[in-house]
């Protein structure tokens, strides 16, 4: 039986530094407030060796034009030195965008949603494959809505957003990610009213971000229906690692690797 | 003693298999040429992406004949995920795209079953079952878990099946017949037990 996912999720950030590393891997609150865990090739690993699902690597490098070399490198340096799948998103705009990343052995790629990026997602999709392609929707809950975006943000109702899960599984999205930005970093649980919602309205694999703070966090989403939890400061933050909560989930039942 | 040929088709996932199979202190590398094919030892097709873009590729590389000779003389062939379907009799995510018709088996869509919380794409990791011991699964345990990322799948039973997996219903998640071997997992992808799959494959 397919298995949950545990998916550390960190944020790529220049290096501050001269020298060593290039980038580092930052966690972060309501998406900003980044603060550095450690050099990003080495958080990887020490995840690896923690026995991650997968890994989510979140670029904030890219402002407008075409990925920075450098981060494009350094991940090649990750596939190269490790055997997990790592899934990439962060201004992957474009068709050169996916094939750098690919092309240096990144098979996943998180995409953002608007209007213009739907023809591009179908490019990816037709080209990759949709298991190649899942999207990610960053949304908050406000009075008016449901607010998607985090720098531009637009607000839906219910029928519009099912509207859109339908398009972004009709472009050949592979998975979904539900990242409820006003949950980052605040370790106050996932958000499982949501889950439930697009669980309802898709057949793709549901992975939930943002949030997490306890190991009954994670099992809750499991035993909701999620396929995934992505976290950065649970494990960051919290003195936890995937070992130690794999064998917590195990224990209260849930399908994950031993 | 040669070297262990891996396709560089574009979009795909040589890289991370090369790496791997160089981890092992092996010769390897990348090839995209019938010389390159027809000289090595071993052979390793990876694959992602649409089976009709990765045959197209195929083609206009004129690798047809060469994977089919090389097939034919004996020597070990491993086709992983889209390149496991390659091998195969045709695939239905395109109907009218000819593979190379080297192991008797047919790929289909696997069926989704949300309310049973089985989704389509499977992508993860899930445990394969092999029927019988074989050389390619020398220290690992039945029941292991591998790391999965597809749609398509080889569904109907087929005499070349090796290992099962089962996502909504049963599939060949290793396939194999003499020297040519699929699988449908990632090997590369897969931690200790790929890395070890990979090692075995390259003495079998």
């Amino acid at each position: 039986m397919l298995k949950k996912r545990l998916i550390p999720r960190f944020l790529a950030r220049k290096s501050l530094s001269p020298g060593g590393s290039k980038f580092d891997a930052c966690i972060s609150q309501n998406y900003s407030n980044l603060r550095m865990v450690g050099s990003l090739k080495s958080q990887l690993a020490i995840f690896e060796s923690n026995k991650a699902d997968e890994l989510l690597v979140i670029n904030t490098s890219k402002v407008l034009g075409p990925i920075d070399v450098d981060f494009i490198q350094t991940m090649g340096d990750c596939v190269a030195a490790l055997s997990t799948p790592i899934m990439v998103g962060g201004g992957v705009n474009t068709r050169d965008d996916a094939a750098a990343l690919v092309d240096v052995g990144i098979e996943k790629l998180l995409c953002g949603i608007s209007a213009r990026e739907h023809k591009f997602h179908e490019q990816i999709a037709r080209l990759l494959g949709s298991q190649a392609l899942s999207i990610s929707i960053d949304y908050k809950i406000t009075a008016q809505g449901i607010c998607i975006g985090n720098t531009q943000s637009f607000i839906v109702d219910l029928t519009s957003f099912e509207k859109l899960i339908e398009r972004i599984e009709d472009s050949g999205a592979g998975e979904i990610i539900l990242n409820r930005i006003d949950y980052d970093g605040k370790k106050i649980g996932l958000d499982l009213e949501m889950l439930q919602t697009v669980l309802g309205m898709t057949k793709v694999p549901i992975v939930l971000a943002s949030g997490a703070g306890k190991v009954e966090h994670f099992i809750s989403a499991f035993e909701a229906g999620a396929d995934g939890v992505a976290t950065g400061t649970f494990f960051a933050k919290m003195d936890q690692n995937p070992l130690q909560l794999r064998s917590r989930l195990f224990n209260a039942g849930i399908n994950i690797r031993a | 003693m040669g070297y262990i040929a891996i396709i560089d088709f574009a979009s795909n996932n040589s890289k991370s298999v090369l790496s791997m199979v160089r981890s092992l202190g092996l010769d390897a590398k990348l090839v995209t040429s019938d010389k390159e094919v027809s000289r090595a030892d071993r052979l390793i097709i990876p694959g992602v992406g649409h089976i009709a873009s990765i045959v197209g590729e195929m083609d206009t590389l004129g690798l047809r004949i060469p994977i089919s000779d090389f097939a034919a003389a004996g020597n070990p062939i491993l086709g992983i995920c889209l390149g496991q379907h390659l091998l195969g009799f045709g695939s239905q995510e395109s109907i009218n795209t000819k593979t190379l018709g080297i192991l008797n088996f047919n790929v289909k869509k696997l069926p989704s079953n949300p309310d049973q919380g089985l989704r389509v794409p499977h992508v993860g990791w899930n445990s394969i079952t092999f029927s019988n011991p074989h050389a390619l699964f020398k220290g690992i345990a039945n029941v292991t878990d591998f790391y999965f990322s597809h749609s398509y799948a080889i569904t109907d039973k087929s005499i070349v099946t090796m290992a099962e997996t089962e996502h909504s219903v049963r599939f060949a998640s290793v396939v194999g017949e003499g020297n040519v071997f699929g699988v449908q997992f990632h090997p590369e992808k897969s931690q200790k037990n790929g890395t070890r799959l990979l090692e075995n494959f390259c003495k079998v």
